[in-house]
């Protein structure tokens, strides 16, 4: 393992009891992300991004079991961590951005006790209430919020979406860390206002020389933001290329699906999107997971789960159309 | 086309129960309150001496502790105490079935008018009168009404329902104003139903859950209730049995006849009890959970 | 500003009803048969005297003006007299209440104090066996009503291990302190009179106990189920990956937004007390409002009832803002929505 990377996991395999028996999530996810790099993940509602990036960060729901797998970060093992070490370590390393800037905030406290808090226990010096409050200001105007002293008297209820979603990149900033994960941060907000928060995401992140994950179901957002890609489904990645390898020489036919499913302004073929629902989590059928969806299913995909292979220079699919060895018929 | 209704209704109760057992303790409950009813009913046939229920005095047999004759001893008359606890349930499970069944359409009905016309002059009378049965402790509301009326079953009930039919009014008022913007109300309004139509088959189905959840609860309250106008000598008068009565007649025998207030005091703690554990089996029922 | 408007209307709100309810006893008063100037001097009285006192109470006027010089007359405190002890119904409302009040202050904070801290050990300990006993006895308290609890306490505390007095507020023996409040606990502390501040508390625990226990209770169990409820919101997660320790998660960000249930319940039960202390004050013979309240019930004495009833709706109405402006000060989205 090179010094290179920030962030690897390997092999997370996470189950969630429920009522009636184990929801195979996570069904052996890989990948890594370097320092300085910027990482886009796409895949649809429900194939176990979020719950990857909970796991990273260890806010996985109480029936969450993990099976086995290995999540480093520079050289820690943070799921051999206990609570108050990892506790330590998170906030110094790791910030989060989630999807619904509704309710990611405190209904009850201002702003300005929020944001505060989180400077206060992320700060290594004891802080005065003056110098709180002023750096409270700097991380507001950051974000690119006016009146920073009306925001923060705020109740999270008097704002907008947008401004909102401002609020916890701001809180997200606060502390000092080297990873920024943005789970689908624009989804909740309206069109015009994503593009901006996508980009205020991208250039903090360059500002601050933080590495970032960007969580997304739709393709059109990660394009000009990331340098690489991962596609996931229901619980593995799947493909992983560079971005501009990815919109060049899609190969997984879920990836193709999705790139196909993009409405595209310029007219043309109106895509049906990929028939078919992700599968049944609680009893999945053996080998590849897409199978029942993909229309270039064979023999071999029913019975063997498809690994990881290099097709060309980082490129990786895990599919047996592009596997060599395997039988092919 | 009927077979396919009765598959329905058949698949209804099935889940219902499936979310109302899923809880054991309410299925105690029901058991519970089921053969307390049936306790009520078949009085005169399980009491050993269903004449001790009413006018009967035996001085000689008076305030025995309980034994093997008189499970439960008997009172300053030589009345068999378990016996009139059992005629006892039939006053005070009549009290909760009776009082609901005023209180309930009252406050339903009101609650949905008001709601619907939020704001208009309907809406002020009715939600203002709601308001003011509301300024007081319900158990005040109730003593008030029934110190003016003569102390008997039919008074307290109406006492009682004085005191219980704002809560009903209020809780579908407050859910009428959120359902009536729904699309569903909204759309029926254009396609031109009746006002009837629109509060009794679009808005009231859709209250009923909260309804009947609160109602399984307030029987319990009702009887703690009617129980506590006894106590203090303002419900039903002897010789009729009444837990109420009962208890307070006891109180003043304590410490050395305590089965006289004791026993009373539990089976009223224990009817509240089972109607609480059906209370929360059917808040189970209605609540939708994610399967 | 915001907080002086929202009260002011809330204000303007409850004498709405202290006025509906003011309406509603006096149609109570009139619907009761009987003449009430021949109730009041007796059946014996002459058939002058009794026409004499209708005209003195108005009765020959048209009922709102009836209600017109009745209101004038509560609003200046003139209650008229009580049938039962004979004397103006004020006199006998200033000699009773502080009793009563004492009780249910002291039983208000057993209720709020104890009911939440119940509610918080049971969340910190969900599902072990601390949080399952709480829940069952909660559970049971919930069920339970007061008059049941104090026959309970009566029979064990008063008799089988007598350690408190059941009956009454002091011991024979002792006087009462010099009256500032009217409170004994408060006034036997300012006059410094220890023995008969440790007499009163003794007096005064069982009861209050008894009258806590339901709303205690209640509130423990909202306050767990609205803490787990609220555990499980996006917004703890996101303090606890903002780098927030677990406990100030916990007690700071958690408990606050889950208080505003208990706030309410606890507002309603603290009014409630007042009605349950009509059964309580009965069983340990307190001589508080309530069990005058009852004698003059069962005595059907119009004008001590229509007293009792138009001060516990004051202080329902009153406690109902109270509860208000302390919801509105957890809860900011209530006084700014609009």
């Amino acid at each position: 393992m090179g010094d290179n990377y920030l962030l690897k996991v390997e092999d997370l395999t996470v189950d969630y009891k429920v009522y009636g028996g184990y929801l195979k999530v996570l069904d052996g996810v890989n990948f890594y992300v370097k320092h300085n790099e910027r990482v886009g993940i796409i895949g649809e509602t429900g194939c176990g991004k979020t719950t990857t990036m909970k796991s990273i960060l260890r806010l996985q729901a109480n029936n969450a079991i993990f099976r086995k797998g290995k999540i480093t970060v520079g050289d820690q093992d943070i799921l051999k961590m206990n609570d108050k070490n990892f506790h330590a370590f998170r906030k110094k390393g790791l910030a989060m951005i989630f999807q619904e800037p509704m309710i990611a905030l405190n209904p009850v406290f201002t702003i300005g006790q929020q944001i505060e808090d989180v400077i206060y226990h992320a700060s290594d010096t004891k802080l005065s209430k003056a110098e709180l409050k002023q750096k409270a200001r700097e991380v507001i105007a950051s974000v690119s919020l006016p009146d920073a002293d009306r925001i923060l008297s705020n109740y999270p209820f008097q704002l907008s979406g947008g401004m909102r979603q401002r609020i916890c990149i701001a809180l997200a900033i606060s502390m000092a860390q080297k990873l920024l994960i943005a789970d689908e941060p624009t989804t909740a907000l309206d069109v015009t206002i994503q593009a901006q928060i996508l980009e205020l995401i991208d250039q903090i992140s360059k500002q601050k020389k933080m590495s970032l994950i960007l969580i997304t179901h739709s393709l059109g957002l990660t394009r000009n933001t990331t340098d690489r890609m991962y596609v996931m489904y229901a619980g593995s990645m799947i493909e992983s290329c560079s971005t501009k390898q990815l919109y060049e020489n899609p190969l997984h036919p879920y990836t193709i699906g999705l790139l196909k499913s993009i409405p595209r302004l310029t007219g043309g073929e109106f895509s049906n999107g990929i028939p078919g629902r992700l599968p049944d989590y609680m009893n999945p059928q053996p080998g590849c997971r897409f199978q029942n969806r993909c229309t270039k299913v064979m023999d071999i995909c029913r019975r063997q789960k498809p690994s990881e292979i290099e097709v060309e220079p980082e490129h990786y699919v895990a599919c047996f159309l592009f596997d060599q060895k395997g039988d092919k018929q | 086309m009927k077979s396919n209704k009765f598959t329905f209704w058949k698949e209804n109760v099935g889940r219902s129960w499936y979310k109302f057992s899923r809880n054991k303790l309410s299925v105690i409950g029901l058991t519970l309150f089921i053969l307390l009813i049936l306790a009520a009913i078949l009085a005169p046939l399980i009491t050993p001496y269903p004449k001790h229920a009413g006018n009967f005095v035996d001085l000689i047999t008076g305030s025995q502790a309980p034994d093997a004759r008189h499970l439960m001893g008997t009172d300053i008359y030589g009345r068999d105490m378990f016996s009139r606890i059992i005629f006892a349930l039939r006053p005070a499970l009549l009290m909760g079935i009776m009082v609901l069944a005023i209180v309930v359409p009252i406050g339903t009905i009101l609650g949905l008018i008001a709601g619907y016309y939020k704001g208009k002059f309907g809406d002020h009378i009715i939600m203002r009168l709601t308001d003011v049965f509301l300024g007081l402790p319900p158990l005040i509301l109730a003593l008030a009404v029934s110190s003016i009326l003569k102390p008997t079953l039919t008074n307290s009930m109406i006492a009682v329902s004085v005191a219980f039919w704002p809560w009903y009014s209020r809780l579908v008022y407050n859910m009428v104003i959120s359902i009536k913007n729904e699309h569903y109300v909204i759309s029926s309004e254009l396609l031109g139903e009746s006002r009837v139509h629109i509060l009794f088959r679009e808005i009231l189905p859709n209250c009923l859950s909260p309804i009947f959840t609160k109602m399984t609860l307030d029987f319990g309250w009702v009887i703690i209730m009617t129980a506590s106008l006894s106590f203090v000598g303002l419900g039903e008068q002897p010789p009729d049995p009444s837990l109420g009565t009962m208890v307070a007649e006891g109180a003043r025998l304590l410490p050395d006849k305590w089965w006289v207030a004791i026993y009373p005091a539990f089976t009223i703690v224990l009817l509240v009890l089972s109607l609480n554990l059906i209370g929360d089996g059917v808040r189970d029922m209605f609540t939708a959970t994610e399967e | 500003m915001r907080t002086i408007k929202f009260l002011l209307k809330r204000l303007a709100l409850s004498l709405i009803v202290l006025f509906g309810l003011s309406v509603m006893i006096f149609i109570l008063g009139r619907v009761v048969p009987g003449d009430p100037a021949r109730m009041s001097l007796g059946a014996n009285a002459p058939q002058e005297t009794v026409d004499r006192m209708r005209q003195q109470m108005h009765l020959d006027e048209p009922l709102v003006v009836q209600y017109g010089y009745w209101f004038s007359g509560i609003i200046q405190g003139d209650f008229g007299k009580s049938l039962y002890t004979k004397r103006p119904v004020i006199v006998d409302l200033t000699e009773f209440f502080p009793a009563t009040l004492e009780l249910v202050i002291f039983s208000g904070l057993l209720m709020g104090l104890g009911g939440l801290i119940l509610g918080i050990i049971s969340t910190k300990f969900n599902n072990t066996w601390v949080d399952n006993i709480i829940r069952i006895v909660s559970y049971l308290g919930v069920v339970t009503p007061s008059f049941v609890f104090a026959i309970i306490f009566l029979l064990i505390f008063g008799y089988l291990w007598p350690i408190f007095p059941t009956m009454g507020r002091l011991s024979q023996y002792l006087s009462f302190p010099p009256n500032h409040t009217g409170l004994l606990l408060i006034d036997s502390l300012i006059a410094g009179e220890w023995e008969t501040f440790w007499n009163g508390f003794s007096h005064i625990i069982l009861p209050a106990i008894a009258l806590a226990l339901g709303g205690m209770s209640q509130e423990a169990r909202i306050t767990r189920s609205s803490m787990l409820d609220n555990m499980s919101k996006d917004y703890i997660l996101s303090h606890r990956a903002y780098g927030i320790p677990e406990k100030k998660i916990f007690y700071k960000y958690l408990l606050k937004p889950s208080l505003i249930p208990t706030v309410t319940v606890f507002g309603l039960d603290f009014a409630v007390l007042f009605g349950n202390a009509f059964l309580v004050e009965m069983v340990f013979n307190w001589p508080g409002l309530s069990r005058y309240g009852i004698n003059v019930m069962l005595q059907k004495d119009l004008n001590a009832i229509s007293a009792v009833i138009i001060l516990l709706g004051a202080i329902f109405v009153l406690m109902n803002i109270v509860t208000d402006l302390v919801v509105s000060f957890l809860d900011p989205r209530i006084q700014l929505a609009d």
